[in-house]
């Protein structure tokens, strides 16, 4: 009875986070709409063309997928029962979030260094706001990481641990899908 | 997504997540190589990467997500998922629709 609303509780929490992923989705699509409506208005300044570099954005793309798919490993690990890997797992998933969020950081910090601000143009604007917000959302996978990481070492939330982790699984999921809309539509499609 | 899983279903995800990976790798990096290289031009490039980027929406969907419409909780998801997609479609292409329209009769 206990293991069967264990479950029950289980699959609510997935579906409400799954489905506040949806809305969230919603969002990106608004903004990656903004920035289609707004890429041709540079306003004299630099376009995409400029801005992109394509390997950088080729390692960031990794970054993302290798750590979506190392919090993934993680969730396999904890169904055949390797605790010790799952953290392991999680940790490199972390390294990989960090890795990206100082790419981001480094990209715009060379943009402004060169006097590229997003008060410059409408393209700007919608591309830092589009980039920003997305590395927010990265900076949420690290910090949740961190936090699953120390409630893994205590044994109070052992029976959490796996709704948790697979909230943290869809979570990272969402980000490659997002990151892949942004790779295609806004550095591919616009680098020509 | 996942129901009573014992080791066995540990496996099998393991299994699936390590295809969706290797795959989703290889169409980012050919997707990278059409654009780095120049292969294509004008609408022809615009096709050759939306149906790049169609395919990662399903690894990501069947590798990682696993939605199908087999048991009750991933039904759910794949509803969800289906009907988020219906708006999204209204929200851009209408979005898009507008603002182009209107750019044109502005400047016509």
């Amino acid at each position: 009875m206990n293991e069967h609303h264990a479950q029950e509780v289980h699959a609510k929490v997935t579906f409400g986070f799954w489905t506040y992923l949806m809305t969230d989705l919603i969002m990106f699509a608004t903004l990656v709409a903004t920035y289609i409506v707004l890429h041709n208005n540079v306003f004299g300044g630099p376009g995409i063309q400029e801005l992109t570099n394509l390997p950088y954005v080729l390692i960031q793309t990794l970054l993302v997928l290798t750590g979506a798919f190392a919090c993934r490993v993680g969730l396999a690990s904890f169904y055949l029962d390797c605790r010790k890997k799952t953290a392991a797992w999680l940790v490199i998933s972390l390294a990989f979030a960090v890795a990206f969020c100082w790419t981001q950081y480094h990209q715009f910090d060379v943009l402004l260094d060169m006097g590229i601000s997003y008060q410059n143009s409408g393209f700007l604007s919608a591309f830092f706001t589009l980039l920003a917000i997305f590395a927010v959302h990265v900076m949420i996978a690290i910090f949740w990481t961190v936090i699953l990481l120390i409630q893994f070492c205590l044994p109070r939330f052992a029976g959490l641990m796996k709704t948790r982790l697979t909230c943290l699984s869809l979570f990272w999921s969402f980000l490659s899908i997002v990151w892949l809309v942004i790779l295609t539509v806004v550095y591919l499609m616009g680098a020509l | 997504m996942s129901e009573h899983c014992e080791k066995t279903c540990g496996r099998k995800l393991l299994t699936s997540y390590i295809w969706g990976f290797i795959l989703s790798v290889v169409l980012v990096l050919g997707a990278y190589f059409i654009v780095d290289q120049s292969l294509l031009s004008g609408k022809a490039l615009y096709v050759a990467l939306g149906v790049f980027l169609v395919l990662q929406m399903l690894i990501q969907v069947l590798f990682f997500l696993r939605l199908n419409m087999a048991t009750e909780d991933s039904r759910w998801n794949l509803i969800v998922l289906l009907f988020t997609l219906l708006i999204i479609f209204v929200v851009v292409s209408g979005s898009l629709w507008i603002m182009y329209e209107l750019n044109y009769n502005m400047v016509n």
